[in-house]
């Protein structure tokens, strides 16, 4: 058999191969024309073969890359392949289609280099099956892979099948209105209003009218009637957030609507009937709030109903890298940005952090990071200086050792809250000397609150 | 009339969602009185659309547009005429001189319902001259 015929055998061969692939593949010339077009590349692209060959690439491609980081002309000038880089391309009905690209250079019979080669495979299912996996993750706006907040999410829906009052506990900035948010929307009173009102926010004359509203000619000024915020929330949700700070005297207001579902705005002179379900909310130990007189024992029960703990973000930072990928998310969305995500250094020091403002300050970290971040990658110069401040210890240490301070610093940390801040009792606690204990602390910017703060002699 | 068309190696852009770059014709009476080259400034990188609406631009043409983009450029009175290929001046030209010709310019694979010679073609004709 002549080497022509072998070889126009081949070639038969390899475009059947082609053919049945299910990833896109193209050729070009060295003038970028487009030299072959397989079956699946016309399926993901939605453009056929006839009307592809011989068209300049990239207004048959048109992915994000053609024109500030093509692939292929990157490969062609450093014959250096590229493996499963991510873009999207825009289809003629102007979807936009994740894809992932390789690349490789054709060469003729002598070994120069003619052409280049585009594989390209579509990611469209692999996304829609990592977005069910994410909603795994997900209620509401709240997103957490922790066992504590799943524990949570389970209990969700039978909480919102309930018209029962609802408390939820945590500390700040640990999402208490997401999750009340997420009740609301979950439950049969979804398409009612959701009310929140901050009960700290207001003196106590104003939450009073603020809630139940007044009746026109109740106080000097009152020109009209006022609807208050239980009659606003009218069969959907009052969020009572901030509940522990409210005044006794408040407090026995508030117990006559828990129990009687009955109010009187001010001025007014017959009871109105509330029929929004209360989910009341609160950073503090109400128990002890009890125990102290400061909180009525039966307002207590009557809210305390059924009950969920949020957990702070120390006791949940497995869901640090999850978090950080939402608010880059959140935040590429609300301020039309690309960026893609965290730099692992930024994430080992997220991880490191003792967030006491818990998710609120980590979103307001991300946010900081956006503004200054011009590139793709949020980097530890985008993180606030004291972030910084930790990982220049951090950066210049192998793997063991980073863990090992880690853990070191978690330790005094603990050790320090233990002893209610107090040195001398830490050290002892942690078998170090005093003054070794203020090296370390100064070592690992840990800082004391103000009050504790006495700088060694 | 302000018309933008994104551009890359003096071709409109293959994709209006990462342009960088982008080319100005002030239009009078049908003819072109003035042009300008215009990088998108760093402060705006990724914001394409809000470059143009700060511009004034009252048409773009464009090569492959994403829906969302298309649909929020019309939304703020943008007339868009999207998934055009070819060399920016000669494109523009042939538009002021002739209108869109049947199949000139089109991307390929884009059907006659998305490029410049069907919806966009119309608002072309009607916008051309001002």
């Amino acid at each position: 058999m002549s080497n022509k015929k072998i070889s126009s055998k081949n070639e038969i061969r390899y475009d059947s191969i082609l053919e049945s692939i299910s990833d896109g593949v193209f050729t070009v010339d060295d003038h970028w024309r487009i030299t072959s077009f397989n079956r699946a590349a016309e399926e993901i692209t939605g453009i056929s073969r006839r009307e592809a060959l011989g068209e300049i690439c990239s207004d048959v491609f048109r992915s994000s890359m053609c024109e500030n980081h093509c692939a292929l002309r990157e490969t062609l000038q450093s014959d250096t392949p590229i493996i499963d880089k991510s873009c999207y391309i825009i289809n003629a009905t102007g979807d936009k289609i994740p894809i992932s690209v390789s690349t490789a250079v054709l060469r003729d019979q002598k070994g120069n280099i003619c052409g280049g080669a585009e594989t390209f495979r579509d990611l469209r299912e692999v996304h829609t099956l990592r977005k069910e996996l994410q909603a795994q993750y997900r209620v509401g706006d709240m997103i957490s892979r922790s066992p504590a907040m799943q524990e949570i999410f389970h209990l969700l829906p039978v909480v919102a099948e309930s018209s029962s009052n609802l408390l939820i506990t945590g500390a700040t900035g640990t999402g208490k209105e997401l999750l009340a948010r997420a009740v609301h929307n979950m439950s049969a009173r979804a398409d009612q209003p959701f009310i929140a009102v901050n009960c700290a926010a207001l003196p106590d004359n104003l939450l009073e009218s603020e809630l139940f509203g007044y009746k026109k000619g109740a106080f000097t000024g009152a020109d009209h009637d006022k609807p208050g915020r239980f009659a606003l929330a009218q069969n959907g949700t009052l969020l009572l957030d901030e509940i522990g700070e409210i005044s006794l005297n408040m407090q026995v207001k508030l117990l006559r609507v828990l129990q009687d579902h009955l109010y009187e705005p001010l001025g007014g002179t017959h009871s109105e009937t509330a029929t929004a379900r209360i989910i009341a909310a609160t950073n503090q130990n109400l128990p002890d709030l009890v125990l102290e007189g400061k909180f009525r024992e039966d307002l207590y029960y009557r809210i305390n109903v059924i009950k969920l703990d949020l957990p702070p973000l120390n006791e949940r930072k497995e869901d640090i890298p999850l978090l950080v990928e939402h608010f880059i998310n959140k935040y590429n969305h609300l301020q039309n940005k690309k960026i893609k995500s965290a730099s692992p250094l930024v994430l080992a020091v997220l991880m490191t952090q003792k967030w006491q403002g818990n998710i609120r300050e980590l979103e307001n970290v991300i946010e900081r990071a956006f503004v200054l971040c011009r590139s793709e990658v949020i980097d530890i110069q985008h993180l606030p200086p004291e972030f910084q401040a930790s990982q220049l210890e951090y950066n210049h240490l192998n793997p063991i050792n980073k863990l090992k301070q880690q853990t070191e610093r978690q330790l005094i940390i603990q050790a320090l809250e233990v002893n209610n801040y107090n040195r001398n009792a830490t050290a002892r606690q942690l078998g170090l000397h005093k003054s070794t204990l203020y090296r370390k602390l100064k070592k690992y910017s840990i800082s004391l609150p103000a009050s504790q703060y006495k700088p060694p002699r | 009339m302000l018309i933008a068309i994104p551009e890359w190696n003096q071709r409109i852009s293959p994709v209006f969602d990462e342009a960088l770059h982008f080319k100005f014709y002030r239009i009078q009476e049908g003819i072109i009185c003035e042009v300008a080259d215009q990088e998108l400034p760093g402060l705006l990188a990724g914001k394409q659309l809000e470059f143009l609406l700060l511009a004034g631009v009252d048409i773009l043409i464009c090569g492959a547009i994403s829906r969302y983009l298309q649909r929020e450029a019309e939304l703020n009175g943008i007339s868009v005429i999207p998934f055009l290929a070819g060399e920016t001046d000669v494109v523009i030209n042939e538009w002021l001189s002739v209108g869109w010709q049947h199949g000139r310019h089109c991307m390929p694979g884009c059907g006659r319902r998305q490029c410049g010679q069907d919806a966009g073609c119309r608002s072309g004709k009607r916008n051309r001259g001002k």
